[in-house]
């Protein structure tokens, strides 16, 4: 089938157009919105939409005038000419369909007619969903060249199907046995395996006989466990018993040992008995001579210190006698000097007197001029005191009235003239203008010129006339009279606690009062200048100076001339005595220094003469107590022959006992005195751990001959080896079943990837055809491959290979792949249907390439042409016509 | 010999009362087996009696474990007390004298005390007999790294036996370069028991147990072997079932031995490879030759090999089943390979069904396979193929 022209009118933008498509190779440019995909719709709803459709379908196909739309497609199918008209216009919609040799017809036989010629399964109504389906493994629709081609052929399939399986012919389907055997396997391997395909199902037989296995495996353990413990029990107990003899025969060996050293300790004890008494007069003799050679040194050394004690006490002698002559010497002169220095020390005495005589005068001299000054002073205090006392006196006779007093004077007075001026307003005037009659208002006379307040009704007589003023605001007035009335009482009460007569007179009061307060306080502070006690204390104290300085002045010594009566005087006489005060103190100084000095030197020579005086007394006393000590040792220890005798005496008997004593010590050591004890202990140590380890292994062997007792009810090693060939088997019986099992498990899995293999062959036409179109864009060697037969219900997986890059599958491919590879499966998918229909079919490609990088654009050139040499027809929707200029086609231009 | 003439003894061992025959699985089975050891002792008693014997020797394992039960110890003595003559035993490696042994079980020394006969050797000391002296081996443990025989030669032992009357020695061990290797015992360093020197002490007659085919191992010096089979024997020359009947004529003769079967059940082992489902004939007679009508009083051990087709295997699986009715026990060793016969491969491969010729033509490939997993797999998985074809495909 091929489509050779198509003319549009009404048709959403286009008002009319007519295109002419190429067998081949038709290339449909303009630019965007220029109505390139309108006209490809047109021509699908020409080819598939009834005439009679109504709805959003046909109002999406309408142009803005919503003029009717139609649709004339001339197509040549299995070589006849067709001619379609279709008038979309609702109820009314008209199709009229021309085949070359037959009649035309019209309306919805026409529709049927048309669809049975392009072999689908009927005519469209206003399903979008169903437009969109239909032909859709033909026809790219824009913005879908990237879906997967297998899941647009759903219409189709039957049919692409049923070619496949006409071109492949030699492809086999399985037999009925296959079937029945499949299905069967797949049955038992199901009823074996859980749907995880490892685990057995609980109920099959290897799922049972794993339980029993299991099972059989529960009981060995315990069996294992009871004769496990009889043969724990057995090692002990035979444990217990090596144990038994081995310590048993130590404890033997160690009594045997424990008895010989017993008798060796006796030995021992002995033989240290019998050394006793020699080692008791060895060590007599011993110390004997020790004592003897003590006394015997101590007497020659006596002897020596008794010589040298002598020499000594002579020699003091001497040097006393020379002390003695120089410390007389030294005593003289310091009586000479002694004298000189009392001298001087009267001398300074009387400048001292002198001087504190003078400081005295001074004292005198200044207090009284001090005395003076302040008793002036104290005069001028008593006159400030009166003035204050009158000033005072003149206050008190002034009314004590203060600053607020006057405030609130003030305010009251303000009161009053308020409500004065109030009642002044609310009353009525009455005048006296011109003289004539008298008149009399409120029965008091109004002079001429004379004016009255009115603030009730009043009578006014002038003349004889009587007139009667009635005032209107009555109580305003009365309110207003009795507010100056209450003002005049409150300012008359105030001035009244003041004490004055009147307003003027307590400004007047109050000013006077101001002036004598600030006096008073003036006056208070320049006494507080003076400080009146102070002054009369400095008095006090001035007197008592000049009291004190004139009895020191009587009762001293000082009795050669007057003393100034100038203090300038005085001060040139201080200072000279002072001088000649210093001059004789530094001379006295000196005198007690040198005093010092000889007092020094007569002590020293006295207390060297009293040094060597108890010298000389010690030595005489050492001299006797020496020559006593001598004579009591010598009459004590004996004579210096009968010492030497007794010394020879005494070292003869030492070497007797030292022998006796070196002879038992060998014999001693022999026996290791020290380390029987040790052994003593070590061996009843050993005895006692021995007789601990036989009664543990005792009762080691009671416990584990206790759970060897059997009561014979049973044979735990006969349950066993039971157990154990139980367990063998099962296991056996388990791993038989197990094995059949896999052996199933595998025949259904062989089944399965046979029965794949054998669906996939049907595929192998379209594979090819498709791999010959990918060949022009990827290069040769690339290949095409459906993971299921195209019958199957699932969609296969497309899975491509590309030399040198590997296969993936449809979806791993990138956005152009993607285009590249599902336009090659389109062109092989109506390659294989194209056989049914003449030997061609249109494939409609709406903007197919939009992701594909120019230089893929130029080769799949190659592809679109190989399909248009393959008889199909190829209509390429482009908005760049410049990246087709290579390809050969027709050009249409929108 | 006290009073010149000779006199004769039974030599006997290895009993094995109360083994559990744990490899056969239906519980008659068992019950007779075991039964059968008991009547064994009758029949040894009655040997003894029959030939003149004044007392019966049991080198060792009376009882097939140290813990057998009291039904077990009540029909062991039982029975030996049916044969009223002295029966002295000595403890073996299955029944030793050690801690928890048999021997010192309350229950057991309950029923023994009522069998005037029975006697324990359980300590190695001379049992000086007015006819005989015989000089006991127990074993206390179950594998003795010493000789159970070197009390003998402590000084002062051999000088304090009577010189007038033949001396036995009664041990149960393996003799140098000979030892019990049963298939269903548990392999352990025998208790080696040195025959050489056992020469210096000059007995009369050494009777022996452990081994369970009657042995002669020294010049004197027998193993009884078991009285009634217990096992499946490897080789000719293993030869259970019997006891001796020993004569001495007095100390320092040589003792005369006489081999009388005692056997009740019969044990046979049969190897046979199949070539083909056409050996099944063959197989089949061989089985006929072997057992006869017999029921319920043989064991066998089967091992077979080769291949068949799954029609030959199919028929062997029904025999060996029948087999395993008439049998008290059937050990099988089975080899045999099951491939398809040309024909069933032709069956399976060559057909109209495409895919179940594509399975088989790949399992047959398969079954070539050097992995031997791989190959089982393949063969079952053929065999099942093979079975659901010819049931056309139902897969009860």
């Amino acid at each position: 089938m091929k489509i050779k022209s198509a003319g549009i009118k009404n048709y959403r933008i286009h008002k009319e157009l007519n295109v002419t498509f190429d067998d081949k190779l038709t290339i449909i440019s303009g630019p965007n919105e220029s109505g390139k995909s309108t006209l490809v719709e047109a021509l699908h709803r020409g080819l598939f939409l009834k005439s009679k459709t109504g709805g959003d379908v046909r109002k999406s196909m309408l142009p803005k005038d919503e003029a009717v739309p139609e649709v004339n497609i001339s197509l040549e199918v299995n070589g006849k000419s067709v001619r379609v008209d279709k008038v979309f216009n609702v109820t009314r919609g008209t199709t009229t369909l021309e085949v070359d040799g037959e009649n035309v017809v019209a309306g919805e036989a026409a529709d049927e007619r048309l669809t049975e010629m392009l072999q689908t399964p009927g005519p469209l109504g206003a399903s979008e969903k169903l437009l969109g389906q239909r032909w859709s493994h033909l026809w790219v629709w824009q913005g879908a060249s990237g879906s997967s081609p297998l899941e647009a052929v759903t219409e189709a399939k039957q049919s692409l199907v049923a070619r496949l399986n006409a071109i492949g012919g030699a492809a086999v389907s399985q037999s009925g046995l296959d079937d029945k055997v499949i299905r069967a396997l797949i049955e038992k391997r199901d009823r074996l395996y859980t749907m995880n395909g490892a685990d057995f199902r609980a109920n099959s037989e290897p799922g049972l006989a794993l339980q029993e296995l299991e099972l059989s495996r529960a009981v060995l353990d315990e069996r294992q466990k009871d004769v496990a413990r009889l043969d724990a029990a057995i090692l002990t107990s035979e444990e217990a018993s090596r144990i038994l003899q081995e310590k048993s025969l130590a404890l033997q060996a160690a009594a045997n040992e424990l008895e010989t050293t017993k008798t060796r300790t006796r030995e021992a004890e002995s033989l240290q008995k019998t050394m006793e008494p020699l080692q008791k007069a060895l060590q007599e003799a011993s110390q004997e001579l020790v004592s003897l050679q003590q006394v015997t040194e101590e007497i020659i050394c006596d002897r020596q210190e008794l010589g040298k004690a002598t020499g000594e006490s002579k020699a003091c002698e001497a040097q006393l006698a020379a002390l003695q002559k120089k410390g007389a010497e030294i005593s003289f002169e310091l009586e000479a000097a002694t004298r000189e220095r009392d001298s001087i020390l009267s001398e300074l005495e009387l400048h001292k007197i002198h001087l504190e005589a003078l400081s005295d005068q001074r004292i005198l001299l200044q207090r009284k001029g001090d005395l003076k000054k302040l008793e002036e002073i104290l005069r001028q205090i008593a006159s400030r005191r009166d003035e204050l006392k009158e000033l005072i006196k003149q206050l008190e006779s002034l009314p004590a009235i203060e600053k607020k007093d006057i405030k609130a004077l003030a305010k009251l007075r303000e009161d009053r003239l308020q409500a004065k001026s109030v009642l002044d307003a609310l009353g009525a005037r009455v005048r006296h203008v011109t003289g004539g009659s008298a008149v009399t208002v409120a029965g008091e006379a109004l002079p001429v010129d004379g004016e009255r307040l009115l603030t009730q009704d009043s009578d006014i007589r002038v003349g004889e006339t009587l007139l009667r003023i009635t005032l209107g605001n009555v109580s305003n007035l009365r309110e207003a009279a009795a507010a100056l009335e209450s003002a005049d009482e409150k300012l008359e009460k105030k001035l009244q606690s003041l004490g004055c007569a009147t307003y003027e007179a307590a400004i007047d009061a109050h000013e006077r009062r101001t002036v004598l307060l600030d006096k008073a306080a003036s006056l208070e502070e320049r006494l507080e200048e003076y400080n009146p006690e102070q002054v009369e204390a400095d008095i006090a104290a001035c007197r008592l100076e000049i009291d004190r300085a004139t009895a020191r002045l009587e009762k001293s010594e000082y009795e050669h001339t007057e003393l100034p009566a100038d203090l300038g005087m005085l001060e040139a006489e201080y200072d000279h005595f002072t001088a000649l005060a210093q001059e004789t103190d530094t001379r006295c100084q000196t005198h007690v220094i040198l005093c010092k000095q000889r007092d020094s030197e007569r002590k020293k020579h006295e207390d060297a003469c009293a040094e060597l005086t108890e010298k000389q007394r010690k030595l005489w006393e050492k001299t006797v107590s020496l020559n006593a000590g001598l004579d009591a040792k010598v009459k004590l220890h004996g004579s210096d022959e009968y010492r030497a005798k007794k010394h020879l005496d005494l070292l003869a008997k030492q070497e007797q006992a030292g022998q006796s004593l070196k002879i038992l010590r060998t014999r001693l050591n022999a026996l290791q005195p020290d380390l029987l004890e040790a052994d003593t202990k070590r061996l009843e140590d050993t005895i006692s751990r021995a007789r601990d380890s036989i009664q543990q292994a005792q009762i080691r062997r009671q416990v584990a001959e206790q759970t060897l007792i059997l009561d014979g009810n049973s044979d735990p090693r006969a349950a066993l080896a039971s157990a154990q060939a139980a367990f063998e088997s099962e296991e056996q019986r388990f791993n038989h079943l197990k094995a059949q099992a896999e052996a199933i498990r595998h025949l259904a899995q062989l089944a399965l990837e046979i029965q794949q293999e054998v669906s996939r062959q049907i595929n192998r036409p379209l594979e090819e055809k498709a791999k010959a179109y990918l060949e022009t864009v990827f290069g040769p060697g690339s290949t095409v491959t459906l993971s299921e037969g195209l019958q199957a219900q699932e969609t296969p997986v497309i899975e491509i290979g590309r030399p040198g890059l590997g296969r993936f599958t449809f979806n791993e491919l990138s956005g152009g792949a993607h285009e590249q590879v599902g336009v090659a499966l389109r062109l092989a998918m109506a390659e294989v249907l194209a056989e049914g229909h003449g030997g061609s079919l249109p494939v409609i490609l709406d903007d197919a390439f939009v992701n594909s990088d120019p230089v893929r654009v130029k080769s799949l050139h190659r592809m679109l042409y190989l399909a248009a040499q393959h008889g199909l027809q190829v209509i390429v929707l482009t908005c760049n016509p410049a990246d087709y200029d290579t390809l050969g086609a027709a050009e249409v231009r929108l | 010999m006290n009073g010149g003439g000779s006199m004769k003894i039974l030599h006997t061992s290895d009993w094995q009362i109360a083994k559990p025959y744990s490899r056969v699985q239906n519980p008659a089975s068992v019950a007779l087996l075991q039964r059968e050891r008991i009547a064994a002792i009758g029949r040894l008693g009655n040997v003894a009696k029959e030939q003149g014997c004044s007392l019966i020797l049991v080198a060792g394992d009376l009882f097939d474990s140290n813990s057998a039960d009291k039904a077990a110890v009540y029909a062991a003595c039982a029975a030996i007390s049916e044969i009223k003559l002295p029966v002295y035993v000595i403890p073996g490696n299955h029944d030793h004298a050690g801690a928890g042994g048999i021997w010192n079980q309350s229950f057991f020394k309950e029923v023994a005390s009522k069998v005037p006969g029975l006697k324990i050797l359980d300590k190695p000391a001379p049992e000086v007999r007015e006819d005989v002296v015989i000089l006991p081996c127990p074993l206390t443990r179950k594998q003795d790294a010493g000789d159970v025989t070197s009390w003998l030669y402590a000084s002062g032992v051999a000088e304090s036996l009577p010189a007038d009357r033949p001396w036995v020695v009664l041990a149960h061990g393996s003799t140098q370069g000979f030892s019990s290797t049963a298939d269903e015992d548990v392999a352990g360093q025998p208790n080696l028991i040195e025959l050489s020197r056992l020469e210096i002490l000059k007995p009369d007659y050494v009777a022996l147990g452990d081994w369970h085919g009657t042995k002669q191992v020294g010049p004197n010096a027998w193993y009884s072997g078991t009285p009634e089979p217990d096992r499946f024997t490897k080789g000719a020359d293993h030869d259970p079932g019997n006891v001796l009947v020993v004569e001495l004529a007095g100390r320092g003769v040589a003792p005369r031995v006489e081999v009388i079967k005692t056997a009740g059940i019969q044990w046979h082992r049969l190897d046979f490879p199949f070539s083909g489902d056409e050996s099944l004939n063959h197989f089949e007679s061989k089985l006929d030759e072997l057992l006869g009508q017999r029921a319920q009083r043989d064991v066998m051990e089967l091992s077979i090999s080769g291949y068949l087709g799954f029609e030959g295997d199919g028929r062997l699986r029904r025999r060996l089943e029948t087999l395993e009715a008439q049998l008290l026990r059937l050990k099988l060793v089975d080899e045999v390979k099951v491939m398809p016969s040309d024909g069933e491969l032709t069956d399976l491969t060559l057909r109209d069904d495409p895919l179940i010729a594509a399975m088989a033509g790949r399992l047959t490939e398969e079954a070539k396979s050097p992995d031997p997993a791989v190959q089982t797999r393949a063969r079952l998985a053929l065999r099942e193929l093979y079975l659901l074809v010819t049931k056309g495909g139902s897969a009860a």
